[in-house]
């Protein structure tokens, strides 16, 4: 009893080691890295880990448009608590589009097992599927678009026996084949005009081919490609002469703001497109259209002597595509970055904000310009994660920030890579009972 | 004594139960964790509940983690034909002498189990069985009556039929054969794989061939031994085009021999598609090894993160990662545009492998014995 006090005294000691709190001035390190990213408002919790894995209290506080994230880390071991240097959030007033929709795939090659188009609501973390493939059998599904963002219109493709194009309109669900009408082309890439009559598909004979050991495992090259006009309130398919030239390469359809003109990829074809794939250079071409069919002659938009264009994607006086060393399929090419085109300057630029070490492939605009979601491999090289960043319509993009999830690890408990980003003004609904029907499934 | 009799038959079933698995089956067992899959994250769920009877598979991924210890599954079956016995014994016993038609329909569920093979179909008949039984435990059993010795000898027997049925069915040795093959080849223990697949084996079932014969090649007797196994085309020695789970594996174990584990993890994600999950506790696995061998340990650590979500495989995770978990990854920078790649013509791919300077006396042996076959 008489040691009482000095063990009371000790007992203290301790608890007031434990309790001090170091503060520091340093940014904590965390994953994904928030700090100083724009956000719009509403957009699901930011949650995000510390770097070296330590618990951590948080705090936020906000600003007027900043919201300030206070990040205390706790004591572990003989590590003291540390209170970190809040780091700011900027919340941008442009509204962003509540959805999203995007494929989910094992980056797995050739063959797939379970995939389906998925839409992710952008103010919690709720996301549902649209069509997965068992409504087809366990066939593709890809190529998911909507004209401008309207979810109640989409177009994707159902691969497999008795495939085909689907088409939704609200409760109306068609499946076309495509290769059966009009030049007998299959669709790949769409692109609706922005007046959603017309859809550009380019219809492509895709291959891959498997390095021995090299960082970049695969190349996924087209022997053959072509783009076709498609008129959604006809039915009428045509093969533009121009836009279906026999050594050339033509791909990735894409509309101008106003649909008075088609931008699209366009590459000469190569006598043996494994052993000379790295002489494939994709350039940026447009031809008129008149609001019934291409008119004039294609003209060069870009031509890199040592890089390759793909996925243009127009936002008014802007166009975003992507850049890479050679080829036609960027997300397994490392060096694949962003870059911008001022359409009305012409100057191109890399979208420096965006881009990483690693992969930045496809990418899409928000219904109103503002925003930008994107792929990038950037967290592990393999699976494709998406970024969302601000545009200031002047050619400045915000630091992306990671898609939000309940947890960090979901990114890396994921197997499944994520596919064709698009946003989408509002919830879609769900087409698997359709799909299986069209199938007889 | 009698009151021990009740006993008797349960105990014998699940001694029997234990040997017959441990015996005809043991491998099977550990194929079906190799093959299986049970995670602690958000997408395994989902999956498992846009399936029909997802209560069944949960239940049947979680057991069948534990089988890949060598006798977890014999054991983990006996308990569960046991249950399936007891359950239907107190159901039975609201009518009379309740042993015979329950040791009966337990011997046919496990012969079900065995020849279908699935890892949930067990866990599916205890759940189907289970509100039956819950709702005989609210009626009185009827008295038993005079236990006389059929009383047991007839449930023992139709066990031992079962029991029987089971060890000598052709299925169930297939696919222990298998099983064994697989499992060997993939921990390259050769001698094991020639053991099961001899040449009067193979000679019955010729997708076994190959096995042997890159069992025989990585031993170096490729070309002296191949002769009587029957050899008589260049389609004999490999899988290539074989679109299946097991074409795909055995290409997959065939490249990593042949030291290009990039193919293999290719091949690996191939092979994983054939499978309910799109992947597997094997798979992750072979991935992690390949990944390893590549020099991708941001790949290893994906992968280990993933197989801890299994609280099984979690201190296996935890082990791989103490090794590789702090290494960065090996870097290579020759030009992508105009790196060698895999053709689908295995022979060829032979020549693109030595051209890259990845070569072995297994490759020159199998190079030889296409030369020989194509003949």
């Amino acid at each position: 009893m008489r040691h009482l006090p000095i063990i009371i005294a000790a007992l203290a000691l301790l608890l007031s080691c434990r309790a001090e709190v170091t503060v520091s001035e340093d940014l904590p390190l965390i994953v994904p890295d928030y700090v100083g990213v724009t956000v719009p408002e509403g957009i699901a919790a930011l949650n995000f880990e510390l770097a070296d894995g330590r618990r951590f209290d948080r705090s936020e506080e906000r600003v007027g448009d900043t919201l300030f994230i206070t990040v205390t880390a706790r004591a572990h071991g003989l590590q003291p608590a540390v209170k970190y240097r809040p780091f700011p959030v900027y919340i941008s007033k442009d509204s962003i589009d509540p959805y999203i929709a995007y494929r989910l795939i094992e980056p797995g090659y050739e063959s797939w097992h379970d995939m389906g188009i998925y839409q992710r609501e952008l103010a919690s973390f709720k996301e549902t599927p649209v069509v997965t493939n068992r409504s087809n059998g366990q066939g593709c599904l890809n190529c998911h678009s909507f004209p401008s963002g309207d979810p109640s219109r989409m177009v994707f493709h159902s691969r497999g026996s008795n495939g085909g194009t689907i088409f939704t309109d609200g409760d109306n669900v068609n499946l076309v084949n495509l290769a059966a009408v009009g030049p007998q082309k299959q669709g790949t890439y769409p692109a609706w005009h922005p007046d959603g009559r017309f859809i550009a598909f380019s219809s492509n004979t895709t291959r891959q081919c498997f390095t021995i050991d090299n960082a970049q495992p695969i190349e996924v090259y087209d022997t053959a490609s072509d783009i076709i006009l498609m008129d959604t309130q006809t039915g009428e398919v045509k093969a533009p002469a121009v836009l279906n030239t026999p050594d050339v390469l033509e791909t990735f359809p894409t509309w101008s703001a106003d649909g008075s003109e088609l931008y699209y990829c366009a590459a000469d074809s190569v006598a043996d497109p494994v052993a000379d794939r790295g002489k494939v250079h994709y350039r940026l071409m447009k031809i008129g259209f008149d609001g019934s069919d291409v008119v004039g002659e294609p003209s060069v938009v870009i031509d890199i002597p040592d890089g390759s264009v793909s996925f243009p994607r127009v936002n008014g006086d802007w166009l975003l595509y992507t850049r890479s060393g050679f080829g036609t399929f960027p997300i397994w090419h490392k060096e694949a970055d962003l870059w911008l085109l001022n359409l009305t300057g012409g100057e191109t630029f890399p979208a420096e904000a965006l881009n990483s070490d690693d992969t930045e492939s496809y990418h899409s605009w928000s219904s109103n310009g503002k925003w930008l979601i994107f792929s990038s491999r950037r967290i592990d090289g393999r699976y494709t994660r998406l970024y969302i960043s601000h545009f200031d319509g002047q050619g400045n993009f915000t630091k992306p920030f990671l898609l939000p999830q309940k947890s960090y690890s979901h990114n890396s408990l994921r197997l499944k890579s994520y596919n064709i980003p698009e946003f989408v003004t509002g919830k879609v609904a769900s087409y698997d009972k359709a799909t299986k029907n069209l199938f007889g499934l | 004594m009698m009151k021990w009799l009740k006993y008797i038959v349960p105990a014998s079933l699940f001694v029997l139960v234990f040997a017959v698995s441990a015996i005809f089956m043991g491998h099977t067992l550990m194929r079906q964790e190799a093959l299986g899959l049970f995670l602690l994250t958000p997408d395994w769920f989902r999956e498992i509940f846009a399936e029909p009877f997802p209560l069944s598979h949960i239940v049947g991924g979680f057991l069948v983690q534990f089988y890949r210890f060598p006798l977890a599954g014999p054991f983990i079956t006996a308990l569960l034909v046991v249950a399936v016995y007891c359950m239907s014994e107190r159901v039975h016993r609201l009518f009379e002498a309740p042993e015979f038609p329950s040791a009966l329909f337990a011997g046919i569920v496990w012969f079900l189990s065995a020849t279908l093979d699935k890892v949930s179909f067990l866990p599916a008949v205890l759940l189907m069985m289970l509100p039956i039984w819950l709702v005989s435990l609210l009626f009185q059993p009827k008295p038993s009556a005079v236990r006389k010795p059929s009383f047991v000898l007839l449930p023992l027997a139709a066990v031992l039929a079962a029991a029987i049925v089971i060890a000598v069915n052709p299925s169930v040795r297939s696919n222990e054969r298998w099983s064994i093959v697989e499992d060997a080849t993939r921990q390259h223990q050769w001698s094991k794989v020639l053991k099961v697949a001899t040449p009067e084996t193979v000679s019955k079932d010729r997708e076994m061939l190959p096995y042997a014969l890159l069992a025989l090649n990585a031993q170096g007797k490729l070309l002296q031994s191949m002769e009587r196994y029957g050899v008589s085309s260049p389609e004999d020695l490999d899988q290539a085009g074989v679109q299946t789970r097991r074409g795909y594996f055995f290409e997959s174990v065939l490249y990593e021999v042949l030291g290009c584990p990039q193919e293999s993890i290719h091949l690996m994600f191939q092979s994983a598609c054939h499978l309910p999950h799109g992947t597997s506790f094997m798979t992750l696995r072979q991935l992690i090894r390949y990944n390893i061998e590549t020099g991708n340990y941001t790949m290893v650590r994906k992968y280990c993160g993933i197989l801890g979500r299994s609280p099984v495989n979690r201190s296996t995770a935890r082990s791989i990662m103490a090794m590789y978990g702090d290494r960065e990854d090996v870097v290579r920078d020759e030009p992508a545009d105009s790196a060698a790649t895999i053709t689908n013509n295995p022979i060829f791919n032979l020549i693109v492998l030595d051209r890259q300077g990845i070569r072995s006396d297994i490759a020159a042996d199998r190079f030889n014995a296409y030369s020989l076959v194509a003949r």
